[in-house]
């Protein structure tokens, strides 16, 4: 064999757009907190953006599940629900208790702490459910995970001191656009990192057919809950993401309609993608709140029928695009080195 | 003691309204293998189409409005199946259930919408006096519309067992279930069996529908909660098995009504979804079911 | 001796499938099992792979207990097989198809393809690499960048052997691979066979239909019938025994 052919371009591509998202979040970010040109720099669309980030860590990590490990998960918010939850006790009740952090760290600290406190609290929760689920197969699986989900729901509106069903209150704010942004670009760059390396290829073989991997020597329980516990810790940031951004939270945010809307986004967005994950929320996400505008504009008592368009979207799309905007295709910045 | 015999009716009236759910779940999953997430919500269409023909027809009787109720969502079961699903017949599995559970939100939204997102009481149509005779010899404190919905629901389940065990549509059903590959070359109509169970799984959830609201409330999120409990019962029975799904809806229904009686009501849900994970996991194709084959 | 097999028993139900097998594969032999249809050939592959559990009887790979292992742990002993109807990773290119059964050799952790070190470039350069030699070994090398579902019938078969061979296997069972072939096709299939076994350290296994490939390549074969081992030996011998004969006799295709 000749030398392999090195083409960078792809690599760099990728570090660029990251850094470019980066490089116009920060500004963005301090010229809206100083409130200069308010009629471009709205906080309103700071906020949408912010809610574009939490969805992107969500819809992608689900997306490691459903799309490349080809597995039907339907328990995503219940993770976030632990993330959020873990978080928001870590910042409203542990570490206030804990003691006064040096005050220009103190945020970021915070911040840093909760999300790891978030996500280590969900992954753990996901190792197990995990698990128990892979003893099952197929249809089974999702409803095991769905049943989890209310599980994890259930439990917490039977915790006192979360809040139990009127929810969690008091929690401090600690979330900002730029750390959202942070962290979807983490989120991004390490599941592009982990889909295309081995462990990527192994996830992807069981999906296409588990009887030939596992007579490769891959042990499908050990494969496929280190994708559930890798997915479930980023719903987990997500979740603690939210809860310091919202401020309050409750069980019921974490039921399974917050899971169909996480699947909703997916599944517009396409199967096995990343560049599909971040494309479906941004669509989605515009979509909505244009729709809200729209209705509120000219038909306000109609403003609440928009929670008919996201079914309806979702069904549309299954009938006549049944792999989404991007499935199993990629954005030549996000596609592996060699083939671009 | 009078308690215990209370209890067991309460378990049996909710076991009833569960199995009449639980049907259309088993009955769609043995035919086509879809898990009709959107089946809970027909029941609770059902309960809000009952509703509206009492509060409109008010001078329907029980047994007129009950069967129109059954029929109309009948036809709205068969509508969603012929859009939504019927497309999808050869489409991956995940499609089809992600689309059965946009189908579910959307019923839910659209009768909040329509109707609001009030729980209301469907207009008492049943007798409520107490078996008297209930009374004199058990010292059980029951009522007439308790005793009837029980009834009426078992008559119902009787008359689903003639159907699928007497009548060539019940063969066909069966013979679809057992082969979809073989039946269409033995001159059966496939569409049409596939529309008659989603008709017959939606009247049945329907009258679950207006039993509940007769014994209990109905409100737009019932099919979620209610939709979920009698799925468990389907899958704990084993999905797929007629049989199965009565016997898993009335043994859940015990579950739960001992737990809220003798333990909390915060439980009654952890305790359902426990059970089903726990059961599982040592029983993976639920009680009635049939077990699968690896097959390489 | 690679592969010994010992008094093996599958039922099903009422069905025994496998009654009393026994095998010894040596280290670089090339035996066949042959058989009418629903003779218990391929339980005798789900077996040995671990894809069933046998009711009785004992497998060995060399000095290793096979017996009561799960599917992928047998597999990374040194057990690799291909399947009647084949099972490629066909949203897969066929390069990654390889590059896949490299797994258990990949070098890195988890956290090193997180963070993208070093040795992860490294050791994802050198899998690169392995899987393009490998792929140029089965005349594969131009196809690397397509979907393995969209090759034609004849290389998906030689992909499903590539990729069998890439985890470095002791013994090879290969099911059926003549199946839905051409007479050219088939006689390309035999060389490729003859090629992997002069090229590879390991013994294969044959299960086939079509008597002619049995006989171009096995010193050796076994004849099932029933799940019951009517016959075995050298082909010429086996062929000419009227019991071989009588089984074969309802089927279309009588023994060359």
């Amino acid at each position: 064999m000749g030398p392999l052919p090195t083409s960078r371009p792809s690599r760099l591509r990728f570090w660029m757009v990251c850094g470019l998202v980066l490089a116009l979040a920060i500004p963005l970010q301090l010229l809206t907190d100083a409130g200069l040109f308010p009629a471009i720099l709205n906080p309103y669309y700071l906020h949408l953006l912010t809610i574009i980030g939490m969805n992107i860590i969500l819809v992608a990590s689900l997306n490691l599940l459903n799309g490349y490990l080809g597995e039907f998960a339907l328990g995503h918010a219940g993770f976030m629900a632990v993330g959020a939850y873990a978080a928001a006790t870590l910042a409203a009740k542990v570490l206030p208790a804990s003691g006064a952090l040096p005050p220009i760290l103190g945020t970021v600290l915070t911040l840093g702490l909760t999300l790891a406190g978030a996500m280590l609290a969900a992954a753990l929760v996901g190792y197990l459910v995990g698990l128990v689920t892979f003893k099952t197969v197929g249809d089974y699986l999702a409803i095991i995970t769905l049943g989890f989900n209310m599980i994890i729901v259930n439990a917490i509106q039977n915790i006192d001191a979360l809040g139990g069903p009127r929810g969690f209150t008091g929690i401090p704010r600690n979330t900002t656009f730029l750390a959202v942004i942070v962290c979807t670009v983490l989120t991004v760059a390490i599941l592009r990192n982990l889909v295309q390396s081995s462990f990527g290829r192994v996830w992807v073989s069981i999906r296409e057919n588990a009887i030939a991997a596992e007579l490769m020597g891959v042990d499908l329980n050990r494969a496929k809950n280190q994708a559930f516990t890798i997915a479930a810790a980023f719903a987990g940031l997500a979740g603690g993401l939210w809860a310091q951004y919202q401020q309050f939270i409750t069980p019921r945010s974490f039921d399974y309609i917050k899971t169909t809307e996480i699947l909703v986004m997916l599944y517009l967005g396409g199967m096995a993608s990343l560049s599909g994950s971040i494309l479906g929320v941004v669509a989605y996400t515009l979509l909505m709140e244009l729709l809200r505008n729209l209705l509120s504009a000219f038909a306000p008592q109609f403003a609440e029928w928009r929670m008919l368009i996201s079914p309806l979207i979702l069904i549309v799309i299954m009938l006549t695009r049944q792999f989404g905007l991007m499935g199993n295709r990629e954005w030549s910045w996000l596609r592996p080195e060699r083939e671009s | 003691m009078d308690t215990v015999i209370q209890q067991l009716f309460n378990a049996a009236q909710l076991g009833a309204v569960y199995a009449l759910i639980a049907l259309g779940y088993s009955m769609v999953y043995g035919i086509i293998r879809l898990i009709n997430f959107a089946h809970g919500d027909i029941f609770m269409l059902g309960g809000f189409i009952g509703l509206l023909l009492t509060t409109h027809l008010g001078w329907l009787p029980f047994y007129l409005m009950m069967p129109l109720a059954m029929l109309l969502t009948a036809l709205a079961g068969v509508a969603i199946e012929r859009v939504a699903y019927r497309r999808l017949r050869h489409a991956q599995r995940m499609s089809v259930v992600i689309t059965t559970l946009g189908v579910g939100i959307f019923l839910e939204n659209l009768v909040r919408l329509t109707v609001g997102p009030e729980t209301r009481q469907l207009p008492a149509r049943l007798p409520t006096a107490p078996v008297l005779w209930l009374q004199n010899t058990l010292g059980a404190f029951v009522t007439w519309d308790k005793l009837l919905i029980i009834l009426l629901s078992l008559a119902l389940m009787a008359i689903l067992w003639l159907v699928i065990n007497k009548t060539l549509v019940g063969t066909a059903m069966r013979a679809v279930a057992d082969n979809k590959d073989v039946v269409p070359l033995m001159g059966v109509n496939l569409n049409l069996i596939i529309a008659a169970t989603f008709a017959i799984g939606s009247a049945l959830a329907a009258a679950g529908g207006i039993f509940y609201g007769q014994a209990y409330s109905i409100d737009p999120y019932m099919g979620i909660d209610l939709g979920w409990k009698a799925f468990i019962a389907a899958v704990i029975g084993g999905i797929g098995s007629i049989e199965g799904a009565v016997l898993g809806s009335f043994l859940l229904a015990g579950v739960e009504v001992l737990t809220v009686a003798y333990l909390s009501s915060n439980l009654k849900n952890g305790i359902a979804f426990g059970l089903l994970i726990l059961l599982l996991l040592v029983w993976p194709s639920g009680i009635m079911g049939k077990p699968m084959l690896k097959k390489v | 001796m690679a592969l010994r097999i010992e008094g093996l028993v599958k039922a099903f139900g009422g069905l025994t499938a496998v009654s009393g097998l026994n095998l010894d594969l040596g280290d670089r032999d090339i035996q066949g099992i042959i058989g009418p249809n629903g003779a218990g050939k391929t339980t005798v592959f789900n077996l040995i792979t671990g894809i069933y559990q046998p009711d009785r009887g004992r497998l060995r790979l060399g000095e290793q207990e096979l017996t009561g292992l799960a599917p992928d742990a047998i597999a990374r002993a040194g057990i690799a097989r291909t399947f009647q109807n084949i099972r490629l990773f066909a949203h897969m290119t066929v390069l990654d198809n390889i590059t896949m059964a490299l797994h258990g050799r990949a070098g890195y952790s988890l956290w090193e393809a997180v963070l993208r070190t070093g040795n992860y470039r490294r050791q994802e350069t050198r899998l690169r690499v392995e899987s393009r030699d490998h792929l140029a070994r089965f005349g594969l090398a131009d196809r690397q960048q397509e979907l393995a579902g969209s090759l034609p019938y004849g290389e998906q078969r030689r992909l499903e052997i590539a990729r069998a061979l890439a985890t470095g296997p002791k013994v090879l069972l290969l099911d059926e691979p003549a199946a839905g072939m051409n007479p050219k096709e088939v006689e390309e299939l035999i060389l490729l066979i003859r090629q992997v076994h002069r090229d590879f350290p390991l013994a294969i296994l044959l299960i086939e239909h079509q008597m002619p490939v049995v006989l171009e390549l096995c010193a050796h074969i076994q004849v099932l019938d029933f799940g019951q081992t009517i016959a075995a030996g050298a082909p010429q011998d086996v062929t000419r025994n009227p019991l071989v004969i009588e089984a074969y006799l309802g089927e279309a295709e009588a023994p060359a």
